[in-house]
């Protein structure tokens, strides 16, 4: 019989690497590329990948280098995802776990403020901040994590709502273990397999709704960028320059795929029945 | 030991294993078993969980899952189950032979009512349509002694009793009018009360219907007014088998006799201790040399350890797997 | 802690305890009143057992978790050594009531480990050092008959013999004077279940326990109880000592328990087994709640609840025409 089994699995170990890869060329990428976010060169607009240019994942439509301008924007998506993933995370399951645990009139109302939050038009939300405190990141980051918070808490919710009445959440209960240390020692690590999940769909969905948020205008200004973005403007010209749209597509999805393959592998290590 | 030909035999199982292979090692939940069933007959096979006894009927039926391995032979009317293709055991189960699953709430589908799930049942089995459907489902319940049928087609599953649930899939396996009628634990989930009148239920259509009964329990104590005979089994094998009532009387078996002292009785004498077997059941991954039981044989000695016991005659009709079994007394 | 023989005052009361829920009573309708207990009264002298016998439905759950302070009750009380025990004084008797569920390995959180588990009400309640607690977990263990090294497995490794010794270590390691084991056994193999029940049988002699035993199997309550109470929607039907009780079962429903018992010596019942279902609680029937399954029913027990007297000493039954 195996007595020790560590976290990872091989497949983890590689497609974390990857992904440790992306994010530290994401950090650092940046001061050795040799070019700025909005260098342009005139001669070299829509230029195919080139390693003799100088280019090598070619140029956009602009002249601008596109490897920089990945780079770049893997900051901003990759920042704005987590921050905002964690910042819904914390709210999301404290306020869903307590709805939950508390049940009657509390759980009632907390949900009902749930279903307002819902009813609240997303662009209208992001306009009026937009309006109120201009056009920036920080406005992204804080209407995506006022929204993404509101799924995660109904989740939790439900799970708490069947937790609370199994056998050992009442043992715990004729034990007298104060409702604060249930919820802290029995409940919120029984939750652990469900929040990795949903935070390996949140984060490409933050990634995702910045991107659409910078198409209408709203998100990331010019000449910064994030993969969103950069999506957006390679798609617009795909016929005549694909690798305008293919390499920051392929940046976006090799991040999404290692945070699926990290999420399935960290949800069988908190699954005490595969150890 | 050879069984004594039972003149109409129904379904033969002979050497029949199932193994899986799981992460941590093969698992043989059934090993050579060899039983027959005969027309008419009410046969309870008996055992702990883990013993192989739902395994056993769910590889005959080819229920055992894609990654088991069933070998030997299942000949239901000549026809060897074990070989025979998906589409032909599909004609087979439920038609010729029904299988009553233990829980009977989660066998049920909670947003269909009782009627809807029972005339399914029949259009898919038998083609049958229009009004002549709803008749036969009120026949059915009325044949399990559930009244108002009419009314109770259009109830939910939640609004049966768990008793009356257990009777409505009995009900349903019914419909088919089946040949040989497998229940798996069909009285555990239930109140004492409930239990009697389910098995009661069951020995009384194997008398109308002129069916074929299987019961699988944990229990000895139910098997004791209803089963003609019964098999133990322990580890993956039949331990012992043979007559109910002469086994009950004298059991030839070490684990057979240490189950029948273990059950709580009304008439026992309270001031003694309630008889045990001491130890777990054998761990599938590891199962002992020898005879499986040896650990927990109060009379094991040096030669149970080296062979896998033969089934030996006790006489005609009732065989041990057990050395020693003469010298087996209460 | 031997109970002093001397001591006559009873150590769990209950006064007419009564407890209904509201149930939804579906789309657009009202929601319903289900009277899960109505009018409960015994008391549990100190090192006593007690047997609590019915089919699902009759109320013996509701009344173990409202006596564990998991159910409010409606109406009525339960003094706990002479005084209330209300939602402010449960936290002083903590220690000393504990409980055994059925589904054992649902009791235990499938996250921690076997000693964490046993440990838990330690950790919680005291301020004992880690090898003080490590010493009152392996002793438990020992008692209880599970291998030290099983501490360190989890839940979903252990059998459910060994899972129940678990949930019985836990409820033992506060040392308590009375523990509710509802249906302890009932989810278990028979040779398990003979192992657990001698356990449940010798933990009381040597610690002087009392206890409830909760289960709808007749022969093993008869093993490990003094007295007997049998409940039949919510209501008392009958209460005797063991002996009385199956020597002289006066109640019909307390019959027809009896003679459902199973037999593998296959003696003849003197009474008929039940025939139909329990009726739906939310609809019990008028007058007596078992006339409508009652071979003795007459008009009289339609108007009427019979009322629980004793008509021997310690021997109460709730029947217009005991048997």
């Amino acid at each position: 019989m195996q007595v020790y089994r560590g976290v990872s699995t091989p497949r983890m170990r590689i497609y974390g690497t990857i992904l440790l890869a992306i994010v530290l060329a994401c950090a650092f990428g940046p001061y050795f590329t040799g070019y700025g976010i909005n260098e342009i060169h005139w001669d070299y607009v829509d230029h195919p990948p080139s390693f003799s240019e100088g280019f090598p994942l070619g140029t956009d439509s602009n002249g601008r280098d596109l490897l920089t301008r990945i780079l770049h924007g893997g900051r901003i998506s990759l920042t704005v995802a987590l921050a905002a993933t964690l910042v819904s995370l914390m709210i999301g399951v404290m306020y869903g776990a307590i709805s939950g645990y508390i049940g009657g009139i509390t759980d009632e109302v907390m949900m009902r403020v749930v279903d307002m939050l819902y009813c609240l038009p997303f662009i209208f939300f992001v306009i009026l901040l937009a309006v109120l405190f201009g056009r920036s990141v920080v406005v992204v980051f804080i209407a995506i994590g006022a929204v993404e918070w509101l799924d995660i808490a109904r989740i939790v919710r439900g799970q708490v709502l069947s937790l609370k009445h199994k056998e050992f959440v009442d043992s715990a209960r004729v034990l007298g273990v104060p409702a604060g240390k249930i919820v802290r020692r029995h409940i919120l690590p029984n939750l652990a397999g469900i929040i990795i999940v949903y935070t390996t769909l949140t984060v490409p969905r933050i990634i995702l709704l910045e991107s659409a948020l910078g198409y209408l205008g709203l998100g990331v200004q010019e000449p910064m960028a994030s993969w969103g973005v950069l999506v957006a403007d390679g798609a617009r010209v795909m016929d005549t320059a694909p690798w305008i749209l293919f390499f920051p597509a392929a940046a976006l999805t090799l991040t999404v795929f290692c945070l699926n393959v990290l999420g399935d592998g960290l949800r069988d290590y908190f699954d005490p029945k595969t150890k | 030991m050879t069984d004594p030909e039972p003149p109409r035999r129904m379904l033969s199982i002979r050497n029949f294993s199932v193994t899986y292979p799981t992460p941590a090692g093969v698992v043989t939940p059934v090993i050579n078993v060899n039983l027959d069933i005969a027309r008419n007959e009410a046969l309870a096979v008996v055992g702990e969980s883990g013993s192989g006894k739902s395994q056993l009927f769910l590889g005959s039926l080819g229920l055992s899952g894609r990654n088991a391995r069933v070998t030997g032979e299942v000949l239901f009317e000549g026809k060897d189950l074990v070989t025979a293709s998906e589409r032909e055991l599909r004609q087979i189960r439920g038609r010729r032979i029904a299988y009553v699953f233990q829980n009977p709430l989660t066998s049920l589908n909670p947003y269909l009512k009782i009627g809807t799930q029972m005339a399914e049942v029949l259009a898919r089995e038998t083609g049958a349509q229009g009004g002549h459907i709803r008749e036969r489902c009120v026949e059915a319940l009325d044949m399990v002694q559930i009244p108002e049928g009419r009314r109770r087609l259009d109830m939910y599953p939640h609004e049966f009793s768990g008793g009356m649930r257990q009777r409505a899939m009995i009900a349903m396996a019914l419909l088919c009018k089946p040949d040989l009628l497998i229940a798996d634990e069909p009285t555990t989930a239930l109140d004492v009360t409930v239990q009697a009148h389910v098995i009661d239920l069951l020995g009384r259509l194997r008398r109308e219907l002129g069916m074929s009964v299987v019961l699988i329990t944990h229990n000895l104590g139910i098997v004791a007014g209803f089963a003609d005979r019964t098999a133990v089994m322990y580890g993956g094998r039949v331990i012992e088998l043979g007559e109910t009532r002469e086994m009950i009387a004298g059991p030839r078996h070490p684990y057979t006799l240490g189950l029948l002292e273990a059950v709580p009785e009304l008439d026992d004498d309270i001031m003694s201790p309630l008889a045990t077997i001491p130890g777990q059941p054998p761990n599938p991954l590891q199962l002992p040399a020898g005879c499986t039981f040896h650990p927990r044989c109060r009379i094991a000695e040096a030669r149970c350890v080296e062979d896998v016991p033969e089934l030996a005659t006790v006489h005609a009709g009732h065989g041990s797997r057990c050395i020693k079994w003469p010298d087996v007394h209460p | 802690m031997i109970a002093d023989p001397t001591d006559s005052r009873p150590l769990l009361q209950v006064k007419q305890l009564g407890v209904r829920f509201l149930v939804k009573g579906g789309f657009l309708r009202p929601k319903k009143q289900l009277k899960a207990l109505t009018a409960i009264d015994f008391d549990v002298a100190p090192g006593e057992s007690l047997g609590i016998v019915g089919e699902t439905g009759s109320g013996k759950s509701t009344l173990a978790r409202s006596l564990l302070g998991l159910v409010d009750p409606s109406e009525g009380s339960i003094l706990w050594a002479g005084k209330p025990l209300e939602r402010k004084s449960r936290a002083a008797v903590r220690k000393d009531l504990q409980v055994v569920f059925q589904d054992s390995l649902g009791s235990l959180d499938p996250r921690w480990t076997v000693g964490q588990s046993i440990a838990e009400a330690l950790t919680t309640h005291s301020s004992r050092s880690a090898s003080e607690i490590d010493q009152a977990v392996q002793k438990v263990m020992t008692d209880v008959g599970l291998r030290l090294e099983l501490a360190g497995r989890f839940p979903h490794e252990l059998s459910g013999g060994q899972a129940q010794r678990v949930a019985i270590a836990r409820g033992l390691i506060l040392r308590p004077r009375m523990i509710v084991f509802d249906e302890p056994v009932s989810a278990l193999d028979v040779s398990t279940q003979a192992q657990i029940l001698n356990l449940i049988d010798r933990i009381r002699k040597s610690e002087g326990l009392s206890y409830l035993f909760i289960s709808h199997d007749l022969a093993v309550v008869r093993r490990i109880v003094d007295r007997v109470l049998v409940l039949y929607l919510g209501r008392i039907m009958e209460i005797a000592g063991r002996d009385e009780f199956f020597a002289r079962p006066r109640h019909p429903y307390s019959q027809a328990l009896i003679a459902a018992v199973p037999s593998t010596r296959g003696h003849k019942h003197q009474h008929a087994v039940l025939s139909q279902d329990i009726p739906s609680p939310l609809a019990p029937p008028s007058g007596c709640v078992f006339r409508t399954r009652c071979p003795k029913a007459a008009d009289l027990c339609a108007a009427t609840v019979p009322p629980l007297v004793e008509n021997q000493r310690r021997h109460l039954v709730a029947c217009h025409f005991p048997g």
